[in-house]
C-alpha cells in the first residue's frame, strides 16, 4: 500500500509556513541549540524544527575552526528539516559584557555619544576595541539621566566568531545577546495582561542570569555567580557524596514532597530525603534569593514602584522539583518554569522531532529564532 | 533601536561585498564554462561539417569523374556504335531479299536480263559467285550461313537490255527506290553477234545505308 505521508509531509515543508525565520543557534557549555519558527497559514508562529547536538568535545574546541563545526552545522541543518542558513545567533555569555549604563543626554548631543562618554568613565579600556550597541531603558525628553542597557564584546572576538559561522556556511543575519532572545520568548508565551515586569531567572552550569523585562524593554540583565554545577558541588560536600549520585538523588526526590508536586520521575520521592535536601540546599539558595531582592528593588525603582509580577525560571535548575516553590514562598512573588518553551509552538506542521527538544534549553535559542517574527504591540 | 545587533557595520559590508564577489566569481565561471563548452560543441560541429563538406566534394568529385567517364564512355559507346552500325552495314549491309524487291520494283515491264552479280565492300571487291541464271533471283547454296549471303555496299550489275532507252529507265526506275542511293551505268556496249541488237551494260549500284539503319 502507498502511503502519502512523505509526500504530504514533503509538500508540508515547502507551503505551510507563510514565512520561514531564521535559524537559532545558541552555543551553551555543553551543547549547540538550533530552533527554527515559521508563520503558519493563521499568522500563528509555529516550530518548524529543532535539534541539539551535544559537544563531543569541549566548546572552545568546537569553536576553534570551521573545519570542526561546519560538518556539525550542515548536518544537523540537512537531517532536521532546517530551511536556508540563515541564523540568528548570540555569542557566548562568557564573551559578552551587559551593563545598565547611566548618563544624560543634552538636547543638542546625540544619545549615542553622550552613552560612549559615559561608557568610557565606566570602562577603563579602550572602546574602539570593542562593538557596542544599546537599548534605551529609560529615555526622557529633557536632559534628566537616561538608562540604557549597553552590550559590548571585543571587536576581535565578535569578528572572529562571525568568520567561524560564516565559514561553515552559515549567513549570519544579526549577532544578538541572550537576555534579548529570552525577552522575545517570553513575550511571545505570556498574555499580554501578565506582560508587565518579569523576571526571568535562567539557570546554567556555572552561571546564572537574571533579566528583568517590563513591557516591551529589557531593564536589566545581570550575571550571578550561581550554577547548577556549584550548586550540586556544594550539595555533595554536604553529602559527603559524588557528584552524581547528589544529582541522582536531587532529580529523584526534589526539595518538595507533595501530591501536587509529584512527577513521574520523583514518584519514589522519600519526604524526610526531600526536607533533607532542603535544608542543605536552603544556604546556597539564600544567595540567590538576596541578589533576587535586590535586583526586584532595582525593578521596582525603574517602575515607579511597581514591583515584579512574575518570576519566569529557564534552565536546569528549574527542573529541580521543589525550587519553584521554594522561591515562591520566599519571594512572594509567582513562579513559572518554561520547562519546556517549544511546546507552545509545536503542531501537526513542525518537523517531526524527539521529546529532548522540549527542554529548558531550548529557550535561548528559541528566542533568537523568533526574531523578525515577532511584533511588539 | 529595539533589537541589539553586534555585527559591525564595515563587517556587514566586507560579507556583502565578498557576496558579490562570489557571485559575479560564479557567474563568470559558469559563463566561462558555457562559453567554453558552446565553444567546443561549436568547434565539433564545425569540424563534423568540415568533415561531412569534404565527403561530399569527394563524393561530388567522384560523381564528377564518374560523369565524365560516363560521357566518355557514352561518347565510346557512340562512337563504337556507330562503328557498330557501320560494321554491321559492312558486314550485312542490306540483305539480298531486302534490296532485290527495290531491284524487282525498278524492273516493272522493263525488257531487261542480268548476266552476273557482283558485291563490292569498302571498296574492295568481293567476289559472288552465285551464277543467277536470269532477272534477279539469287540461288542459295545449302549450308550457307545467312551472312555470307549479305551484300556489300555496292552491287555491280552486268546484264543486256534491247536499248540505250530501256537501260536509261531502268537506271531512273532505280533511283526513285528509297534503299538505292545511287545508280552508275558504267559501261555498255552493243551486241551484234547475234541475230538480236542487244545492249550490254556494266552497272554500279550504291546501297542506301541511311535507309537502312534509320
Amino acid at each position: 500500500m502507498i502511503t502519502l505521508k512523505p509526500i504530504t509531509r514533503h509538500f508540508q515543508k515547502y507551503v505551510s509556513f507563510l514565512e520561514i525565520g531564521s535559524i537559532g543557534i545558541d552555543f551553551t557549555e555543553d551543547k549547540i541549540n538550533l530552533v527554527q519558527f515559521g508563520k503558519s497559514q493563521d499568522g500563528e508562529i509555529a516550530l518548524k524544527s529543532a535539534f541539539c547536538i551535544p559537544y563531543t568535545s569541549t566548546r572552545e574546541e568546537i569553536l576553534s575552526s570551521p573545519k570542526t563545526l561546519r560538518p556539525i552545522l550542515q548536518k544537523a541543518i540537512k537531517e532536521n528539516g532546517f530551511t536556508g542558513k540563515s541564523v540568528v545567533t548570540s555569542m557566548p555569555s562568557s564573551d559578552v559584557r551587559i551593563l545598565s549604563i547611566n548618563y544624560t543626554s543634552p538636547k543638542s548631543k546625540v544619545d549615542s555619544e553622550s552613552l560612549l562618554k559615559a561608557l568610557s568613565d565606566r570602562i577603563d579600556e579602550n572602546l574602539s576595541e570593542y562593538v557596542i550597541d544599546y537599548l534605551p531603558v529609560r529615555t526622557s525628553d529633557t536632559d534628566e539621566e537616561k538608562l540604557a542597557l549597553v552590550a559590548l564584546v571585543k571587536k576581535e572576538l565578535v569578528i572572529t566568531y562571525l568568520e567561524l559561522l560564516r565559514l561553515s556556511g552559515l549567513t549570519v543575519e544579526a549577532l544578538e545577546i541572550r537576555p534579548a532572545a529570552v525577552k522575545r520568548l517570553i513575550y511571545s508565551l505570556v498574555e499580554p495582561d501578565d506582560y508587565r515586569n518579569l523576571l526571568v531567572i535562567n539557570f546554567g552550569s556555572n552561571k546564572s542570569y537574571l533579566t528583568i523585562i517590563s513591557g516591551r524593554r529589557l531593564l536589566l540583565d545581570q550575571e550571578l555567580n550561581f550554577g547548577a554545577d556549584s550548586f550540586i558541588k556544594k550539595m555533595s560536600s554536604v553529602l559527603e557524596m559524588s557528584n552524581e549520585s547528589t544529582i541522582d538523588l536531587i532529580l529523584k526526590h526534589g526539595f518538595e514532597f507533595g501530591e501536587s508536586n509529584q512527577l513521574p520521575e520523583t514518584s519514589y520521592a522519600d519526604e524526610n530525603v526531600a526536607k533533607t535536601l532542603l535544608d542543605i540546599a536552603k544556604p546556597i539558595l539564600s544567595e540567590l534569593i538576596e541578589e533576587i531582592n535586590r535586583v526586584l528593588i532595582f525593578a521596582a525603582s525603574e517602575n515607579q514602584g511597581k514591583s515584579i509580577s512574575k518570576i519566569f525560571l529557564l534552565g536546569s535548575v528549574s527542573n529541580w522539583n521543589g525550587i519553584d516553590s521554594y522561591l515562591e514562598n520566599k519571594l512572594k512573588i509567582n513562579v513559572e518554569i518554561l520547562n519546556s518553551p517549544l511546546k507552545s509552538f509545536s503542531n501537526s506542521i513542525s518537523e517531526s522531532n524527539g521529546d529532548y527538544i522540549y527542554t529548558p534549553h531550548m529557550a535561548v535559542a528559541a528566542g533568537l529564532a523568533m526574531r523578525g517574527l515577532i511584533t511588539y504591540g | 533601536m529595539d533589537e541589539i545587533d553586534l555585527i559591525p557595520e564595515n563587517y556587514r559590508i566586507r560579507v556583502w561585498k565578498l557576496r558579490i564577489l562570489k557571485f559575479f566569481t560564479l557567474v563568470f565561471c559558469v559563463s566561462a564554462i558555457t562559453s567554453g563548452a558552446a565553444y567546443g560543441a561549436l568547434e565539433y560541429v564545425k569540424r563534423e561539417t568540415k568533415f561531412e563538406v569534404s565527403k561530399l566534394f569527394e563524393v561530388k568529385e567522384a560523381a564528377a569523374r564518374q560523369r565524365d567517364t560516363l560521357q566518355i564512355l557514352r561518347k565510346e559507346k557512340k562512337e563504337l556504335d556507330y562503328q557498330w552500325a557501320l560494321l554491321g552495314g559492312l558486314r550485312s549491309a542490306v540483305a539480298a531479299e531486302d534490296l532485290f524487291p527495290a531491284i524487282d520494283n525498278a524492273i516493272q515491264n522493263i525488257d531487261i536480263w542480268f548476266t552476273g552479280v557482283r558485291f563490292q565492300r569498302a571498296e574492295v571487291e568481293v567476289p559472288e559467285n552465285k551464277e543467277v541464271n536470269r532477272g534477279y533471283f539469287v540461288i542459295v547454296t545449302p549450308g550457307e550461313e545467312k551472312e555470307s549471303w549479305a551484300i556489300g555496299t555496292k552491287m555491280l550489275i552486268t546484264g543486256e537490255v534491247p536499248n540505250h532507252s530501256t537501260l536509261s529507265s531502268f537506271v531512273k526506275n532505280l533511283l526513285d527506290q528509297p534503299e538505292i542511293l545511287d545508280a552508275n551505268v558504267l559501261e555498255t556496249s552493243t551486241n551484234n553477234n547475234d541475230d538480236v541488237h542487244s545492249v550490254r551494260f556494266n552497272l554500279s549500284i550504291a546501297i542506301n545505308l541511311d535507309e537502312k539503319f534509320s
